[in-house]
């Protein structure tokens, strides 16, 4: 019998600490106690045998920090080859029932990127060598003591891609059911359902009092067998011993109520013994575990936080998508993330829930930009992702490195399509829009695409996905063009609704080629709700379609429902055709304050609207010879002299830039492309993962006009000299917080005079001098960003 | 035998970090701004509940020769941390961190409003500063000054990883060190204290 065949329908007992019994033994273990199963077997197969006599059904191998960040090669497959050995040894001798090996995985010990320098496919490599030597001889394959979201989405990929055997997880959460990186329970469950594990849960850092409370979450929304190695407790020194504040007993009697609630698979962590495993055991010897049912809760998820498609209708943001929208079609063929970023951030501050990302533009590779929006979006914000692409390859590259469960947009009823996605879906998760369409088109009736939506779901099924994992979107299109489009939408809404699945709608679509279409989209909202939508793709900026969600209370009593849906075309637009056009009026400025003032004092609104007001009469390029730079100037100087604080001249750079986007607003109305200044490469050095600075340079040098090109953080030096060459940049900027990343700088500055020597190279950062700046051979060094804009200044000057 | 490590949660609520601090942290000199001081007070606030201030510290006998100080589970030769422990004593080593949200909220104002990305930033430095004083105060019974970190003098940065190590940071507080040798979360500090007798 398989261990999932023996999970189906009885408990299966893990074993407890292993370091606990080292250090009961007197084994000095410092750091890589995996070593002993080299030096030591016995007293690793003595530990196994003590659980399995205590009654274990599963023994984990000694191989928790087994990793080629701490073990060269070689040695890593001597200790993995001998844990298993001890295993089995410890097994052979036991005798008795059927017994089984996990193969234990624990963390790599370092933080991945953005926030660390561990990049995921390096961290998937680190633990697929783990796997690829362990795995034939494991029957499980265990992934523990997990603190973070995307290093265990690693180790399970590592897992599913290097072995068929089953994988199990358990996370550490803290006091406030979090794991230390900040994800909740639920949007480990969402992750780890979507990644098809098999077993799911949590061990070590809580006693099992606290860890019943985080398993109640885990029975309400999961369909898998849960499973629980909690601690003994806390610990406290006793003499020159740690003890445990919880005893055998009370273990037991806790793991019999983890039991009641729906654990089938546990274990001890720190600090329980076989006496522990042993109690556990006996406790539960004549009991059955619970019943494992179904659940039906649709939910996408970040790195911190789950969003479920319930009661309250989902609001996914629908800017970043270059379709219709000039200036996200130029942030993506330009590569200017931060444009991207703010429009995420802003998305979320204004109320949005998940974001949509569509970077579909012939020009650009398409795969390539989403994976690094993707990375950059999610290291800015912990808004749940929808990945939005006809393309194969983006798709599957954005699924693989999204922290989280994302949305997937879209499949449709074609076998192609669906052949294509579900896969995909399949193996990374994901929460599924279903266009209903198909080889014949788009169905003139309600029937037609409820129809389609049952065709999807059904192969969905086929392919082992669920469908609370299916999002049906019933296509929105435009009244003016079909004044029946509105109904038939809104009526497959409702039949899909009543089939108890989840239902999503681009709502902007339907106005398209009326006026007042903020109006028209926020009355067709409001009727979408009252059928039952689950979701909308939308802009979370329009106010009007705000208040109507907030105002929805969904009502089972909704007689008039069906003569609204059918009405709803000729009403509105007989109503909007009736309604006065109201130009949007320039908000007025308060008291006597002027553009220069508002700049200097850091107003960004206040500027904005200045900036808009004095466009009426004056020429875009004299407003920022007259107003803008000379603000820029005053506060510059102020900088340099002391009077004006960092944060005070970066506020100031703010309000400039926000004048500047007015500016650049009226120059492309009138047909005029803004020029553009001179190339300067930015960049921070590889290995050091601070851009704070960085940043704070980039926004100064845009302000006085230069075409800064931000490579990022943590650069590798080829990158920055072929970016130079590439774009004929003859300044490059670069910044490094700590003397370790130095050598780094130094490497950057040899390779561009090798490669570039007409390119010179400005350096900044905490750890940077004057001296430092010379000693590396960098021509140009800035204490500040102000002495950064000076430099270029300068450079640019002298060029001529 | 392996060290008794111990782990210290601090309720973020409860750091009370001087506004003064998270100022000066940002680059600014005198506080006379209001604004600033409105808008620092702002972004603190959103700060804190991202804060999960934890710490994990040892205590270890420390023996030298010459300036070769043996900790007896790593060895570090320095002649300023002779001079701060003043001969063989007993150690603390500690490493803690307010945790991933802090570089979290800076990330994410860095490329939309870097002025609240500073302040962020301030505040943050400002918060590990006083969950550092507050564990040498209230936990150690020391100075709140009286600590020692890698890269002080001439003790070398190397003995981070050899601290964090020791005391299992990344297992217990999820504290790391890159590859050259910088802590993540990046608001956080590896130090050594005398311990009082």
């Amino acid at each position: 019998m398989n261990i999932m065949e023996k999970l189906k329908d009885s408990f299966l007992f893990f074993d407890g600490a292993m370091g606990t019994e080292l250090q009961k033994k007197g084994l000095r273990t410092g750091d890589l106690p995996e070593r002993l199963c080299i030096y030591n077997p016995q007293a690793i197969i003595d530990i196994h045998r003590s659980y399995l006599e205590a009654g274990c059904d599963v023994i984990t191998t000694n191989t928790f920090g087994a990793n080629a960040l701490k073990f060269s090669m070689e040695e890593l497959e001597q200790v993995i080859a001998a844990a298993l050995d001890c295993a089995e040894k410890a097994i052979s001798v036991a005798g008795g029932k059927k017994r089984y090996i996990a193969l234990d995985i624990g963390p790599l010990g370092k933080i991945l990127k953005p926030f660390g320098d561990l990049d995921f496919e390096d961290a998937v490599e680190l633990f697929a060598q783990v796997v690829r030597l362990g795995e034939s001889r494991a029957d499980v394959i265990l992934i523990e003591t997990m603190n973070d979201a995307y290093e265990t989405k690693a180790a399970v990929l590592a897992a599913k891609e290097n072995s068929s055997k089953p994988v199990f997880v358990t996370n550490v959460y803290d006091e406030k059911e979090k794991l230390m990186t900040g994800a909740d329970a639920l949007s480990m469950i969402a992750l780890l359902e979507g990644l098809s594990v098999d077993a799911i849960g949590m061990n070590c850092s809580l006693g099992p009092h606290k860890m019943n409370e985080i398993l109640t979450t885990f029975a309400e929304y999961s369909s898998l067998p849960l499973m629980i190695s909690p601690n003994a407790g806390l610990p406290r020194t006793q003499g020159d011993t740690v003890v445990f504040d919880v005893s055998a007993e009370e273990f037991a009697t806790q793991m019999v109520r983890s039991a009641d609630i729906g654990a089938r698979i546990l274990g001890g962590c720190c600090g329980t013994t076989p006496e522990y495993i042993r109690a556990v055991v006996s406790a539960l010897e004549n009991k059955k575990p619970r019943e494992i049912t179904r659940k039906h809760h649709t939910l996408v998820s970040s790195y911190t936080h789950a969003v479920e498609f319930g009661d309250k209708a989902v609001i996914i943001g629908e800017r970043i998508n270059p379709t219709g929208k000039k200036r996200v079609k130029q942030a993506l063929r330009e590569g200017d993330m931060a444009f991207i970023l703010r429009e995420g951030v802003y998305q979320q501050q204004a109320g949005a829930s998940v974001l949509d990302v569509n970077c579909g533009l012939p020009e650009i590779d398409e795969a390539q930009v989403m994976e690094d929006v993707i990375k950059a979006l999610q290291g800015v914000t912990d808004t749940p992702l929808q990945i939005d692409t006809s393309h194969k390859e983006a798709l599957e590259r954005a699924l693989r490195i999204y922290n989280g469960k994302p949305m997937i947009n879209s499949v449709n009823g074609k076998q192609e399509s669906m052949d294509t996605v579900f896969p995909l879906a399949k193996k990374y998760g994901g929460v599924i829009v279903a266009l209903t369409l198909d080889e014949k088109g788009i169905p003139q009736t309600a029937q037609g695409r409820i129809a389609i939506a049952e065709k999807i779901i059904a192969t969905a099924e086929s392919y082992g996905i669920s469908r609370k994992n299916i999002i049906v979107d019933t296509l929105t299109m435009a009244i003016s063009a079909d004044t029946t489009a509105a109904e038939v939408t809104l009526k497959a809404i409702k039949g899909i609704a009543d089939m108890g699945v989840k239902t999503v709608l681009g709502v902007s679509n339907v106005s398209f080629g009326l006026p007042h279409r903020d109006y028209v989209n926020s009355e067709f909202f409001r009727l979408a709700l009252r059928c039952g939508l689950s979701s909308a793709i939308m802009n979370p900026h329009s106010e009007r379609m705000l208040t109507v969600w907030k105002d929805h209370k969904q009502s089972s009593d909704d007689s008039t429902l069906t003569a609204e849906v059918e009405a709803f075309a000729e009403k509105i637009m007989a109503e909007v055709m009736a309604m006065e056009d109201v130009a949007d009026t320039l908000p007025v400025s308060k008291g006597d304050l002027d553009l220069k003032s508002a700049i200097i004092s850091g107003l960004s609104e206040e500027s904005s609207a200045l900036t808009a007001q004095l466009l009426t009469t004056e020429e875009p390029l004299h407003l920022v010879s007259s107003h803008i730079i000379p603000a820029l100037d005053i506060v510059g100087a102020g900088f340099e002299e002391g009077r004006v604080y960092l944060p005070q001249l970066l506020m100031s750079a703010e309000a400039a830039k926000a004048a500047f986007a007015k500016v650049k607003d009226a120059l492309a109305s009138k047909g005029t492309d803004t020029a553009k200044g001179e190339k300067i490469v930015i960049a921070t050095v590889r290995g050091d993962i601070h851009d704070i600075g960085k940043n704070i340079v980039k926004i100064l040098l845009e302000n006085y006009g230069y075409q800064v090109i931000d490579l990022g953080k943590d650069v590798p030096e080829e990158t920055i000299v072929e970016t130079a060459k590439k774009e004929q940049a003859s300044l490059v900027a670069l910044s490094a917080l700590m003397t370790t990343t130095v050598p780094a700088m130094e490497r950057t500055i040899t390779l561009m005079k090798e490669s570039c020597p007409n390119t010179k190279v400005t350096v900044g950062g905490a750890v940077m001098s004057e001296e430092y700046a010379r000693m590396i051979e960098a021509d140009y060094y800035s204490k500040d960003a102000m002495g950064a804009v000076r430099i270029a200044e300068r450079h640019f000057a002298d060029r001529g | 035998m392996t060290p008794h490590i111990e782990t210290i949660t601090i309720d973020p609520s409860t750091l009370c970090v001087p506004s003064c601090d998270m100022l000066r942290y940002s680059g600014c000199r005198e506080q006379s701004d209001e604004r600033l001081c409105a808008l620092s007070r702002e972004v603190y606030e959103e700060l804190v509940p991202l804060l999960t201030p934890m710490a994990v510290c040892t205590r270890v006998q420390v023996r030298f020769q010459g300036d070769v100080a043996d900790f007896g589970y790593f060895r570090t030769e320095s002649r300023s941390l002779h001079k701060f422990l003043g001969g063989d004593c007993t150690a603390i080593l500690f490493a803690a961190t307010v945790g991933l949200g802090a570089d979290r909220l800076i990330a994410k104002y860095s490329p939309i409003l870097p002025s609240r990305a500073v302040i962020a930033d301030g505040c943050a430095t400002a918060a590990i500063e006083c969950l550092c004083d507050h564990l040498c105060s209230s936990v150690f019974g020391v100075a709140p000054s009286a600590r020692f970190s890698p890269g002080y003098g001439d003790l070398p940065l190397k003995i981070q990883g050899d601290i964090l190590s020791l005391v299992q940071a990344h297992l217990k507080i999820g504290l790391s060190m890159t590859d050259s040798m910088m802590l993540t979360p990046t608001k956080s500090v590896t130090a050594i204290v005398k311990a009082k007798d």
